[in-house]
Order: C-alpha cells, then sequence, then structure tokens
C-alpha cells in the first residue's frame, strides 16, 4: 500500500498519469463494495402508480462485519438491493439496517453467511486531518484510486431539510463520482464523496461518518439537529449601533425561527445571536471551528452533537445581554408548506369522482422536471418559494392534481392545479380531513372551494351520485385504490403499512 | 344566415373588381407612414434615459385634421413624422388622444392645412367570416405603400398584447400583416372595417386587426375632449356547465349563465353583484353556460358586451340571486387599475433615492427590469402582491407599494444589510404604500436611525441619518443622478 501511495504521489508530481489503478489483492478490494438497486419512483401524477423501473450503481464502505455504509438516496424507491464483491458476480440481496436520509447516510446488511469472511472494514479517521487523499472507486473490475486535492470546506443545507453538514470541497482526477465513493488519508477513511461538478468533488467529513456510525449503534437513533433560524448579517455601523450593540460589529440578526425547531421558542425575530455553544459568532454568520476555519453557525447545531443534547445561546436581546438555553432538535421535512422530502412514503391521495387530490409537496413539483420552477403554474411557483412567509399558519395545502373525465363531473374535466381551501365549508389540510370533508356533503351537493383565481374557484357536484360516480370512474381508468393517507407519525423510521383502500365490490346483475 | 351572406360575397367580388381602380386611388391617398423616433425610459436607472430607437408605422386620414393609428406606433415618442402618400417630406406630427388599453391613437399634423384635400377614410361594420380584406401599409418600413388581401379568417375576444392586459374583439385574417403595418387600415369595398395591430408568434399567416366596433367606442369616448377607456367591471365568472353547479345556484331546468366568482375591488359590480350571482344576461344577450353570447351571429365571450359600454354607462343584467331571478342595473365607474397592472408608456419613471439605495413603486414595468423571465426570476412575493393578493386577500388591484430596488455602493450603505426587490413596509414604524410616503416616512422624522422594514421575512435594513444626509449630494453626483426624486 505505501508503495501505491508514493507511487501516487510522484505520478500526481509530474502530472504523468493522475490515476493509478490498484493491483488485486490490494487492501482496498476488501473494504469496497458495489451495491446495485433496482428502483422505480411514485407517479406524482397518478399516485396508484409507478413510473418505469430503473437501475443504480454505487459503492458501499465496509464499516464493520456485516455493515456497508452508502449514500441514503441511493436507497430511494428500491425495489431489490443486491450487493456485490471486487466488481465480479455472484450478486447476493442486501436489507436496508438503518437509514438517515437528512444525512443522506445508510447502513445495508447481507445476510448471506460468510460474505464478509473476505472483507475488511475500514477505519474511519477522527478529521480529515491531512493528505495525501486518495479517492476510491470500482470501475469494470479493477479498483482505480483518483487524487484528491483539499480544496475548502462548506457548511452546506443537506438535499432533504433540515440539516447541515461541513462540505469538504477536493480537486480531483475521479470520473464520474459522487455516489458515494470513499475517500482515504492512508488507511483510514476521512470522507464520502457527496457530489460532483467536473474536477470538484463535495465529501461528507469523518467527523459525520464517526458520528453517523455511532448513532446508528444506539438502540435509540437519537438523529441530528438543526437550528432552525433565518437571520441577516450585522455588517453595517448603522444596525449594529441600533441594536445597542458596543464593541466592534459581530453576531447576527434573527429574523425567524423555524416552528419546532431548536431555535423555536428559545430565539426570538430581532435577536442578535452572539454566542452559540461558548463560540463567538462573526458579523457574516460564522464561526472559528478548530479544524477547518470560519464556518456557517448552522454547523454548530450538528458537529458533535445529536438532537437532544442542549447548548446555550448568548443574544442581544432589547439591548441587554442574556444566555439562552436551547434543546437541539430535528427538524423533520414536513415542517414546511411544501416538503421537500416524503422520507421515502408514497404520495397520499385521495381519488373523488373523478378528481384526483393530493397534499402539495416537493416531489410533485419536481416532477414537471428539471427546469420545473420555470414550468409550473405561476400560484405554485410563489408558493414553492414563499412557502410560510405568505401562508403563515397553513399546515399543509391540498392541491387538485386532475380530473379523470365523466359527464358527472361534466364542465370540470379541464380542471387542474388549483389549490383547495375548503370542502363543503371545511377548511382542509390533509388527505384525512379532506375525506372526512365529503363526508359531509352541503344538502344535496358536494362543494369545493379553491383559493380564488383568474378562474373557476368553486365546484359543485350532486352528492347524491358521487359515490357510484367515483366507483364508476375508478372502474373505468382502472384506478385500483380510492384513496392512500400518510402514515400518522413521522417521528418512528420504522417501515410502515402503506394504508390503503379499495372499492367495494359491487354487484353485478 | 352567416353563410348565405358569404357566397352573396363571392359573386360580389368579380362586380367589385370594377369599382375597385378608382376607390384604390382614394384609399392610398389616405394612407400615411409615421416615423417615430422613440426616447425610451430606462427604469433600472430611472433618471435616465435608455436609449433612443426608430419606430415605423402607418396610420390613415380620418377627417381634415385627424390620423388614426395605433397607440403602440407612437409611444415614447420624442419626435413623430408622418410622410404623406406621395410626398417625400417629413411633416412634424403630435398626439391628441391615445388609448393605451385598445392600442389606438389620434395624430394631428403640427400644419394643419396639409390634410385639408387628403380624403378622409370612411367606416363600415364587422365584416363577415370569410369576406375579403385589404390591408394598406408601410410594412418593414418601405418608402412605398403595400398592399395585401386576405379573407377574415375568425372573429374573437382576446387579449391586446400592447398593455398586456386588455382583452377585446379582434379580427383574425390571412392577409400579411407585419411590422410597420400596424396603424395601417383594414378595407373591404373601400371602407374601413379595422386598424392592423397585431401578429401572431404561434400562428402563421395571421394578422390580427382591430375592428369597428373598437375604434367606435375609441371615438365616442372622445367626444367629450378626453379618453377614459374601457369600464372594468372587476368580475370573475366561472361556466357552469355542471348540471350541479346549476341546481345549488337555484337555476330552473333550462336557465342558463355564469356564476360571479369574484368581484374585484373598487371595480364596477362591487356593491352591486356578489359571489354566487347568476349572471344569465347581458343587455339582453342572454348568456349560455360556457359563458358565450350570440352575438351578430357569433359566439362570443360575453365581455364583448360590456366593451359595448362607456365608463358612466349603466348596463342591464338579469341575474339569478339565490334562485330568483332580477333584473339588475350595473353603472360602470371610471376606475382603472391598469397603472399597476400593464405596461406603461409615455410615463417618466419614478422613483425616490436615500443614501444610495433606490425606491420605486412595484409594477409591471419595474417587475420588467429583471428581464423576460420576471415572471419565474422574480422574489416570489412581488408576482404574489401584483398578480395573486388581491384575490387571495381581497385587496384593490391597483393597492400601491414600494419596493428597494438597488443600491448605489457608497459608504452609509455598502456594510448595511440590503435587500434587493423587496416591499418595504415601513420607515422609522410609519407604513408606507407610496413613493411620497416613504420620502416623508424618511424626511420627517430626526431619530439618529432611519430604519425600513420589508413585508415578509422580517427584513430590516438601517441606515445612519446622519451619514446619509452628508453624503447624500456626493452619491448623487458621484453615480451622475441629476435629481433624487420623481415622486
Amino acid at each position: 500500500m505505501k508503495r501505491i501511495l508514493s507511487l501516487t504521489i510522484v505520478l500526481t508530481a509530474t502530472f504523468a498519469l493522475s490515476t493509478a489503478s490498484g493491483r488485486p489483492g490490494e487492501a482496498g478490494e476488501r473494504r469496497l463494495v458495489s451495491v446495485r438497486v433496482a428502483y422505480q419512483s411514485w407517479n406524482e401524477y397518478r399516485p396508484w402508480e409507478k413510473t418505469a423501473p430503473s437501475i443504480r450503481r454505487f459503492p458501499g464502505i465496509v464499516v464493520s462485519t456485516n455493515r456497508i455504509l452508502v449514500l441514503a438516496h441511493n436507497l430511494d424507491d428500491a425495489t431489490l438491493i443486491q450487493v456485490e464483491k471486487f466488481d465480479r458476480p455472484p450478486r447476493v440481496p442486501a436489507r436496508i439496517v438503518h437509514r438517515d436520509s437528512q444525512v443522506d447516510l445508510a447502513l445495508i446488511a447481507v445476510d448471506d453467511p460468510g460474505f464478509f469472511d473476505d472483507l475488511t472494514p475500514v477505519k474511519v479517521a477522527d478529521s480529515v486531518g491531512d493528505g495525501p487523499f486518495l479517492c476510491e472507486a470500482w470501475k469494470e473490475g479493477q479498483l482505480t484510486k483518483s487524487s484528491c486535492r483539499w480544496s475548502r470546506v462548506v457548511v452546506r443545507s443537506s438535499a432533504t431539510p433540515h440539516f447541515h453538514y461541513a462540505g469538504v470541497y477536493f480537486i480531483t482526477d475521479l470520473k464520474n463520482g459522487g455516489s458515494g465513493e470513499p475517500i482515504f488519508s492512508g488507511e483510514r477513511l476521512v470522507g464520502m464523496v457527496r457530489s460532483q461538478n467536473r474536477n470538484r468533488v463535495i465529501s461528507f467529513p469523518a467527523e459525520l461518518i464517526r458520528a453517523y456510525l455511532r448513532a446508528a449503534e444506539r438502540k435509540n437513533y437519537p438523529g441530528f439537529a438543526d437550528l432552525g433560524i433565518a437571520y441577516q448579517f450585522n455588517r453595517g455601523a448603522g444596525q449594529s449601533s441600533w441594536l445597542g450593540l458596543s464593541g466592534g460589529r459581530r453576531g447576527v440578526l434573527v429574523r425567524s425561527c423555524l416552528p419546532g425547531g431548536t431555535a423555536d421558542g428559545g430565539l426570538k425575530p430581532g435577536d442578535l445571536l452572539l454566542e452559540l455553544d461558548g463560540r463567538a459568532i462573526n458579523s457574516r454568520g460564522d464561526y472559528l471551528h478548530p479544524r477547518y476555519g470560519w464556518l456557517d453557525l448552522n454547523l454548530i447545531a450538528s458537529d458533535g452533537h445529536y438532537a437532544g443534547d442542549e447548548i446555550l445561546a448568548k443574544v442581544l436581546r432589547d439591548g441587554k445581554e442574556r444566555t439562552v438555553r436551547l434543546e437541539l432538535k430535528n427538524i423533520p421535512p414536513s415542517v414546511d408548506l411544501l416538503p421537500e422530502s416524503r422520507l421515502g412514503n408514497p404520495p397520499s391521495y385521495l381519488f373523488a369522482a373523478g378528481f384526483v387530490f393530493r397534499e402539495l409537496d416537493m416531489p410533485y413539483l419536481r416532477s414537471w422536471g428539471e427546469d420545473w420552477f420555470e414550468r409550473i403554474p405561476a400560484r405554485l411557483r410563489i408558493y414553492a418559494e414563499t412557502g410560510h412567509e405568505i401562508l403563515p399558519g397553513s399546515k399543509r395545502l391540498i392541491i387538485l392534481a386532475g380530473v379523470f373525465p365523466d359527464p358527472y363531473n361534466i364542465g370540470y374535466h379541464d380542471l387542474r392545479q388549483c389549490v383547495v381551501r375548503a370542502v363543503n365549508g371545511r377548511t382542509v389540510s390533509s388527505i384525512a380531513e379532506l375525506e372526512e370533508a365529503f363526508n359531509h356533503p352541503s344538502g344535496r351537493f358536494q362543494i369545493i372551494d379553491f383559493v380564488p383565481s383568474f378562474d373557476i374557484s368553486h365546484v359543485v357536484l350532486d352528492a347524491g351520485g358521487f359515490d357510484e360516480a367515483t366507483r364508476r370512474i375508478m372502474r373505468t381508468y382502472r384506478i385500483p385504490s380510492r384513496i392512500r393517507k400518510p402514515r400518522a407519525s413521522e417521528k418512528s423510521k420504522a417501515p410502515r403499512k402503506e394504508e390503503e383502500e379499495t372499492p367495494k365490490k359491487e354487484e353485478t346483475p | 344566415m352567416g353563410r348565405r351572406f358569404g357566397r352573396m360575397i363571392g359573386l360580389l367580388t368579380c362586380a367589385l373588381a370594377l369599382l375597385a381602380s378608382t376607390a384604390r386611388a382614394a384609399v392610398e391617398a389616405s394612407v400615411v407612414k409615421i416615423v417615430n423616433r422613440q426616447n425610451l425610459f430606462d427604469w433600472y436607472s430611472p433618471w435616465n434615459s435608455a436609449r433612443t430607437a426608430k419606430g415605423i408605422g402607418s396610420g390613415f386620414v380620418i377627417s381634415k385634421k385627424r390620423i388614426m393609428t395605433n397607440a403602440h406606433v407612437v409611444s415614447d415618442s420624442a419626435l413623430l413624422l408622418v410622410f404623406l402618400h406621395g410626398d417625400p417630406r417629413p411633416h412634424e406630427a403630435h398626439v391628441t388622444a391615445v388609448a393605451h388599453d385598445c392600442d389606438l391613437a389620434i395624430l394631428e399634423l403640427d400644419d394643419e392645412t396639409l390634410l385639408q384635400d387628403v380624403p378622409a377614410l370612411e367606416f363600415d361594420e364587422l365584416p363577415e367570416i370569410r369576406s375579403q380584406v385589404f390591408t394598406y401599409g408601410y410594412p418593414a418600413g418601405g418608402a412605398r405603400l403595400s398592399t395585401t388581401a386576405g379573407v377574415v379568417s375568425r372573429i374573437g375576444f382576446q387579449t391586446y398584447v400592447h398593455s398586456g392586459v386588455d382583452r377585446h374583439l379582434v379580427v383574425q385574417t390571412d392577409a400579411a400583416i407585419n411590422p410597420g403595418n400596424s396603424g395601417g387600415p383594414v378595407l373591404q369595398n373601400g371602407k374601413v372595417v379595422g386598424v392592423a395591430f397585431q401578429g401572431s408568434g404561434e400562428l402563421e399567416n395571421t394578422g390580427f386587426f382591430i375592428p369597428v366596433e373598437i375604434i367606435r367606442h375609441f371615438l365616442t369616448d372622445l367626444e367629450d375632449g378626453a379618453y377614459d377607456g374601457f369600464p372594468e367591471t372587476g368580475l370573475i365568472a366561472a361556466s357552469m356547465e355542471n348540471p350541479a353547479a346549476r341546481a345549488a345556484a337555484g337555476m330552473k331546468e333550462g336557465a342558463t349563465g355564469v356564476r360571479v366568482e369574484f368581484v374585484a375591488r373598487k371595480c364596477s359590480a362591487e356593491g352591486v353583484l356578489k359571489k354566487g350571482d347568476v349572471i344569465a344576461g347581458v343587455d339582453g344577450y342572454p348568456v349560455a353556460n360556457d359563458g358565450t353570447v350570440d352575438w351578430q351571429g357569433l359566439r362570443l365571450d360575453h365581455n364583448v358586451l360590456f366593451d359595448r359600454f362607456q365608463m358612466g354607462d349603466t348596463v342591464d343584467l338579469n341575474v339569478i340571486r339565490s334562485g330568483v331571478s332580477m333584473k339588475i342595473a350595473l353603472p360602470l365607474n371610471h376606475y382603472n387599475p391598469s397603472r399597476f397592472t400593464s405596461r406603461q408608456y409615455d410615463v417618466r419613471p419614478t422613483y425616490f433615492i436615500y443614501a444610495g439605495l433606490v425606491f420605486v413603486p412595484l409594477d409591471i414595468e419595474t417587475l420588467a427590469t429583471l428581464g423576460k423571465g420576471w415572471l419565474t426570476e422574480a422574489n416570489q412575493e412581488l408576482i404574489y402582491t401584483r398578480l395573486f393578493r388581491p384575490l387571495e386577500e381581497d385587496r384593490p388591484f391597483d393597492e400601491p407599494c414600494v419596493m428597494l430596488l438597488r443600491r448605489l455602493e457608497a459608504d452609509v450603505n455598502a456594510e448595511e444589510s440590503f435587500f434587493s426587490y423587496r416591499i418595504v413596509d415601513s420607515v422609522n414604524g410609519k407604513r408606507v404604500e407610496t413613493l411620497k410616503e416613504l420620502a416623508d416616512a424618511f424626511e420627517s422624522d430626526t431619530n439618529a436611525w432611519q430604519v425600513v422594514r420589508f413585508r415578509y421575512g422580517n427584513r430590516v435594513v438601517v441606515l445612519d441619518r446622519a451619514k446619509a444626509e452628508a453624503q447624500r449630494e456626493e452619491i448623487l453626483k458621484r453615480y451622475a443622478i441629476p435629481k433624487d426624486r420623481n415622486l
């Protein structure tokens, strides 16, 4: 191994060849497996159906006997998970042991006896430390090693909110990476490639990998916390003196706190946040990290902490300094008006008399394609960007995705992307509430009110024929189930049974 | 009925061909070329002119004094020159009336004697579908008059792109209508049946002209010397094709109409019609469940009928309210929210600069400073405020608001928090909606700080008053701004 390393250094220095290939029997081959996932995502418009299945291949890092570490999003919508050693057959089935979509790390296991006999778990470093750094990946049966040059560290928000991590940027000659390739310094795992853009990769740091592995071993996974604040800088002398701060500009001005988050209740809009967990916050919202320099204060909630820990915050409130105790809390994506993720759950929906209602979330909007933000209706774009700023207090929006035409719902066939305000006079913010509202018709009618638009916003249907129309239209368009409610609690991470209801069979004469 | 007329006209065209040559000479003499030397305003640097430009269009003589053309031909003009047929000399002209909501304008020549011998064109009625029409004008700016022929393809109700928001009756023809044709007459049997004004990006071989209906409305409106524009009913109505919708509205079997979904604040219908009312008839014309009326043998959107009235007129409606049929007189008021909802022309941008921060009203022009994609590029709170808040929060469409547009960097502001394209809520605790209120709030206070709060997201900008005042002249000088405000 040492020989390979020095060889690589020489080669990089001469710029002759940037990628050294591993030799058979190297240690690297025994700690990196290939994972193959068949997956199928939900059809966001026809939420009872799935889209065309597809395949993902990505690396898995052996972290202990029968535990393989992978990027969690690679397991999304998996229908079959298989693992391959040495990048060659046979493939053996694997199962998910644990995953945290916010951190984007997961552990899988293989039940095939003897599978791990010729594998060796990696050792995870305490921190990223010094190079030289090498990234490893399987390419057509050979282990390739690519050099990585340290660039910088940036605190990033996770793809699945709400979580912040220290993204370590490396300049590399790795090609087509970004799906969880390990980065080593000597024999120790120091990072895991989260994404790649040309010759730049962003890696999770060793600290986060260690913290995740330790937490996943616990009986009750504590989860990671996020601060949940929006703030503005305090660089200006005007703003600083107006706030009553003396002794130089520092701290950031808290604008709002996410409901149910760490800061909620402890910090207040208008507070100047001066210190968090004993670290001074500068006027740009950075603190001095012991190893990585000035980093965004959001990292404090997860660096060295799990949800449930307590930290202290020092704020300037109404011109007076005071110390506030904060309990670090995990903030699920569901706190947002339009959740970015359903955490692996299928879309909930209600099919009623040809009307397809569902809860409005980001996966739905993203199904418009790459340029979804430009293509979605203007009203939805507003909600997607502003969320609770414009609709404070709203829990969830229910949207009419479309109408399956039938003589019963004539006049409404072209309605789509309408946001529901109330059904039969009851405001609805979940599929369950919507279903219940349809159980209480307004006299002879079912009445749906949309948020006012430049078109129809008040739909009237005949209550008498409603259920019969639902059944008939479901038969015509082969819709297997009428409703899918979301699971009751978002907290439990255990797999759950989907609640689906199929229509009662009608007797045919 | 329409079909029979079509056939008759087919026979008549041969006969008319003989008459055409004499008529043509008169028509050609009446069509003019208009060169508009424009001075366009810069809405992002509202103290500057953006650029000068040259626009070419057509027009036609309608009296011994007046030339009719499109509003967009004469908009943002610094100098207007008219070329009479066969006369190489430019003649200075000025706009005496302009209607941006229906894209029509009246010009007069500075030298009134010049039109004395030019024959004025007469107006006809709405042409039949499939009947032949001729366009006259100066497409692509050519020096000589161009004529194209085509048939009337379709008559509809659609958006006039000049304002971007107004919808009126439109006639579609396959006679070529190109840039430069704008403002030229469309003729049938030697009489004007419309004014060429816009094309379509989607359809080939289609041009559109403004029919006489709309032209007459414009001319009638002008009779009192001032242009008021088309009345705004402020109604959003929904079709009632579902029988349950009709039953719920208490409509008897066979009754038809559209249901009122929304009544915009301050518009004519406010206080007269209510949400849930069914409009069964407008001015005696029964409204079908899909919102159309049978008007002159055409099935058109019922809103075409409101266009026949002037502000101040009263239109009779048949309304079904809670199942009871009634006649309601709807007085059409003078309220017009277009200042904030449509494109602006011949308007000098307003602004206020304080401590290098440039504040402007939030309207379609200031939004358009973000470029063509402003609808998606803009902070979406702006789109919400301008387009959807009036609906969602039941507020007037022309409720003014002020936004922070940009920053001219200076010592007083460079390190302070800054938010561009955000709506100002208050200054020093005083709520501001207009630039004047904003300027007053800045200038009437004497505190050490100027505190600007924004409507969404708890954003705040604090400026040091003493510094701001000390640097005021210097900032204006450094950025070559002649005046700190145009309120």
